[in-house]
């Protein structure tokens, strides 16, 4: 059966044999068609067929008679047509078909013969002849990201190809450059993906623009990010004109927070009315390989307009509100789970965020009165508020529909590995994996003998890591309780390990991650038992601002209060002054850190083992212990060369200026390599900018391995100062940003923020975006950095409580095409 | 051995193995069957491009096939990775390439395919609009408010 989209379909343009400017022509009739609603597929076919035979008609008279006929009665339709037109296509046209071809040549020779025309005249003309839509699909598939968006700016047919098959092409993009197989961002194409996980690696480096490619906000209440395409969705439509900031309660101390998301949010709005065109859309984007078409994809631009998203939410991470109860709270799907640590609870609560969604387990009526709590004897009176049958959520609170109980020890922390089950664990050590649609006991493991106590905790899909005073890190399969991989933390850590020298650790697929009190971090494959890299999180050399203009900086710093109206004031304001605020320099103290960094350590670059989750285990099982030498920590102050740090809010044009003494440590395999910084000297009136309380800030942050997360291509630390979170590639371990709520607001021209502890901070399962909850002068603030290339649907950041009696206040963050 | 037919008349004589990278060829040779000694006509290949393609099919004959290509997800790939005697072959005047990259296409023959749309891709690379434009003889159809409108949706690939 034809059809418009049949690439093959001797009928398409690009198969005609006629002038390039006929054949623009006839792209543009043909999109019309291609376009127009009110026509059904058969008669959709039947005017491109007409459409084309009308094209080819006055030279097919010419060349042979059969033709036509053939034009003589272009309503005979669909089936026919494709073998009638064959006579007057050029047949230099593929075939897969083994014989067509030949046929082809008995019927036509004059055809055929001149098929090779195009070819001939290109030898002595610059450019090439015309490519197949075909040939030009290969091509685009084999481009970078750049040069993608780039050819779609060259002509209509080559932004129809690339725009038909967006999903084709980025996809094959996002895993191949970011190992992505899945998109879990609401509202997102696959193009968004790409750009998404680009933006975490180098929202520093945007040179051109001096605009970053992320978002910063920093909120006290309920907030939104509203979709940016907004108006585009007849459901958003109102919601675009806001603010990015709702702030019912603006708080003190966080006068400049709503001028900062004014000014986010000030980034030009991408309009997707240029894809609703109609001319724009894609005339018909055949399918090469009928395996491979895209059809949602060409269907929704042969429609003329781009799908709205189905109306649906989403949780993206809930957090608790004060950064002491950090993973108290686990959510998964519409489910979250909790406990009181400040009751000594034993029962972990699970509620539902959004009653109007479906959970995974019945949450009836009366039937769901929750059994009375157990608690430790010095905490059960406080919780004897259980709340009563059939009470119903106020907006703002959630109440417990069902407890899980298992614990025989207060739980100190839960987790969620987004694929049905929470994990906790308790103060004897006891982890316990949970299943959330039977709400009960999925598996139980007493970790003590290898780990001694339990100081950290993190599952990724079937896999637990645990973290304790033995200076062990155990990796189990909660399927199999089997123990994947057991690893050792430096001899000369072990004895120093304690409830305040803690043993962090991360897991992602095939890599665990150990951050250790000094700052110290080090990862590990799994399947191979090998060490990866190991960095510090001093490793960060900040690139000077050469341009500052530290008089005007100042302006704007002293205006405080009145800071809106300097900064609109003075809207030139080079904003190269993110430095301002930072410690004193870490030139030289922080290269002496860099001793057993990256590639160093007397790891030969072929040790680094390229985290790829898709291949097997690498060759060359070791002792599941690691090898001593690959343990030990060379000494301090070893020469080498600090590795290239971007700051990430920095407009980094003066910043691209190569080090002549990098060390250009070669990694072919990662074109993505940020580029790579000077460490110059910090000139000497930047610090007179400080805030007062980061003066004394140097060397390593004592929150060293509080933060330690990862996503599949990056991982969070905390940063060299205590505001900062750093960003470093998972698969090297080298350093790609840093975050900092400072440097967010300076980059927006406004005043040297306050300056907020950032303890623990997360990326959302999703990657979309890094958040942190944060506390200064007595109250609690959110910040989240958010990732999107566009904002395909709102983000909704709302403060609920869980549980009336225990008032744990949480923030959830929920995508939502709906509103 | 196998004939074959380039479309100014020229004919070749090639080992079967060689032929047979091309699907196209396979095919009709198992269409044909085995005793058929008429050469097989390639009126889209002229003899120069048939040349070509015979010395890229003879280098590459002991070449594991290519594997089978049931994942559509890999239908993209990185154009970095050629190999040293593939550059070199490849490396001909525009002209040759084109018509080496639709005698590839049309004789089904995806290592060749791959190396020319993949050298057709590094020659976009580094490009700006207007000089990618020009390598293609493309004439900008594309009415100034449109172009500002897609420059603007693809503002993301301007400042990096």
């Amino acid at each position: 059966m034809a059809d418009a989209d049949d690439t093959h379909a001797p009928w398409r343009p690009e198969r005609l044999r006629v002038g390039q400017r006929r054949r623009r022509e006839l792209w543009s009739v043909w999109d019309r068609i291609a376009a127009d609603a009110s026509l059904d597929d058969d008669a959709r076919i039947t005017q491109l067929v007409e459409l084309a035979l009308g094209a080819v008609a006055p030279k097919a008279s010419q060349n042979a008679g059969p033709s036509s006929p053939a034009a003589a009665q272009p309503s005979r339709r669909t089936a026919s047509p494709c073998a009638e037109s064959r006579e007057v296509v050029d047949s230099s046209d593929h075939e897969a078909s083994s014989s067509a071809p030949k046929r082809r040549r008995l019927e036509h020779p004059a055809a055929a013969a001149a098929s090779a025309e195009p070819a001939r005249a290109s030898v002595v003309s610059e450019g090439f002849p015309p490519f197949p839509a075909d040939v030009l699909f290969h091509v685009f598939g084999m481009l970078d990201a750049h040069s993608l968006l780039l050819v779609s700016r060259v002509c209509r047919q080559w932004r129809a190809l690339v725009v038909g098959f967006e999903k084709t092409f980025w996809r094959g993009m996002c895993s191949r450059t970011w190992n992505t197989a899945r998109n879990a961002v609401l509202g997102s194409s696959w193009k968004d993906v790409y750009m998404m996980h680009h933006n975490l690696h180098f929202s520093g480096s945007a040179p051109a623009a001096g605009r970053d490619r992320y978002l910063f906000a920093s909120f006290k209440d309920t907030f939104e990010i509203p979709a940016d395409l907004a108006s585009r969705h007849e459901s958003l439509g109102e919601r675009s004109g806001q603010p990015l900031g709702t702030l019912p309660h603006p708080a003190p101390h966080s006068a400049h927070a709503p001028r900062a998301l004014d000014h986010s949010h000030a980034t030009p709005s991408l309009d997707s009315s240029f894809s609703a065109t109609p001319a724009f859309g894609l005339p018909a984007s055949g399918s090469f390989d009928a395996q491979s078409l895209e059809t949602d994809a060409s269907a929704r631009a042969l429609s003329g307009h781009r799908r709205p998203s189905p109306p649906t939410a989403r949780n993206v991470f809930a957090w608790p509100a004060s950064p002491s109860q950090t993973y108290t709270v686990a959510v998964d799907g519409n489910v979250v789970c909790w406990i009181n640590t400040a009751t000594h609870s034993l029962d972990l609560r699970v509620g539902v965020l959004d009653e109007s969604l479906p959970a995974p387990f019945a949450v009836a009526g009366a039937a769901s009165q929750p059994n009375p709590p157990q608690a430790q004897t010095l905490g059960s009176q406080s919780l004897q508020s259980t709340p009563e049958a059939g009470t119903v959520n106020t907006p703002d609170t959630i109440v417990p529909k069902h407890y899980l109980r298992g614990h025989k020890h207060p739980v100190s922390l839960v987790l969620a590995n987004h694929q049905g089950n929470f994990v906790s664990f308790d103060e004897s050590s006891t982890i316990i994996a949970w299943d959330i649609a039977s709400l009960s006991e999925y598996c139980r493991i007493n970790p003590t003998a290898q780990l001694g106590h339990i100081f950290s905790m993190n599952v990724h899909k079937r896999r637990i890591v645990g973290g304790g005073s033995h200076g062990r890190i155990v990796v189990w399969n909660m399927d199999t309780l089997a123990v994947d991989a057991v690893f050792s933390i430096p001899e000369r850590y072990v004895g120093a390990l304690s409830a305040t020298n803690l043993l962090n650790v991360a897991i992602w697929d095939d890599i665990v991650v150990c951050g250790l009190f000094d700052g110290t971090f080090i990862a590990h494959s799994i399947s191979s038992r090998q060490l990866l890299y190991q960095f510090s999180s001093s490793d960060i050399v900040r690139p000077a601002l050469p341009a500052l203009d530290v008089g005007r900086f100042r302006a704007v710093a002293a205006a405080d209060a009145a800071a809106a109206a300097a900064a609109q004031g003075i809207p030139e304001l080079v904003m190269a002054s993110l430095t301002a605020h930072s410690p004193t320099s870490p030139g030289p103290a922080a290269a002496g850190n860099d001793a057993h960094g990256f590639a160093g350590a007397g790891l030969a670059p072929e040790d680094l083992v390229r985290h790829d989750s898709e291949s097997g285990p690498p060759s060359g099982t070791q002792s599941p212990l690691l090898q001593p030498e690959t343990t030990q920590l060379p000494s301090h102050h070893q020469p080498q060369h600090p590795a290239p740090f971007s700051v990430l809010s920095l407009p980094s044009t003066p910043l691209q200026v190569p080090a002549p003494e990098t060390p250009a440590a070669p990694q072919p395999q990662d074109p993505l390599v940020p580029p790579l910084l000077p460490p110059p000297p910090l000139p000497q009136q930047q610090q007179q900018l400080l805030p007062p309380q980061m003066l004394d800030m140097q060397g390593p942050t004592s929150h060293a391995p509080m933060t330690l997360a990862v996503n599949g291509h990056v991982l969070i630390t905390n940063g060299p100062a205590r505001d900062e979170i750093a960003v470093w590639h998972l698969s090297t371990g080298r350093p790609i940003c840093l975050l900092s709520e400072s440097a967010a607001l300076a980059r927006d021209r406004l005043s040297i923020p306050d300056y907020r502890d950032i303890k623990f901070a997360e990326i959302s399962s999703d990657g979309s975006c890094i958040f942190s909850s944060v506390m200064f002068e007595g109250s609690f603030a959110l910040l989240v950095w958010d990732f999107r290339a566009r904002r395909r649907c709102t983000r909704r950041f709302t403060k609920v409580c869980l549980d009336d009696s225990a008032q744990i206040e949480i923030w959830v963050c929920t995508d939502d095409t709906t509103v | 051995m196998v004939k074959l037919s380039s479309s100014d008349g020229r004919e070749f004589v090639v080992a079967k193995e060689v032929a047979c990278q091309s699907v196209l060829i396979k095919n009709m040779l198992e269409d044909l069957g085995e005793d058929s000694d008429a050469p097989i006509p390639l009126p889209n290949v002229s003899g120069p491009v048939l040349e070509k393609v015979i010395e890229y099919a003879t280098h590459h004959k002991d070449d594991a096939p290519p594997p089978p290509e049931d994942d559509s997800k890999n239908i993209t790939k990185s154009s970095e990775d050629i190999e040293e005697w593939d550059k070199e072959f490849i490396n001909v005047d525009q002209g040759t390439l084109f018509e080496i990259i639709l005698a590839a296409n049309y004789l089904d023959m995806k290592g060749l395919l791959d190396l020319g749309c993949k050298t057709v891709a590094n020659m976009i690379k580094g490009k700006t609009v207007e000089e990618i434009r020009k390598t293609f003889n493309i004439v900008n159809d594309f009415t100034p408010e449109e172009e500002e409108q897609i420059r603007k949706e693809n503002e993301w690939c301007e400042d990096r």
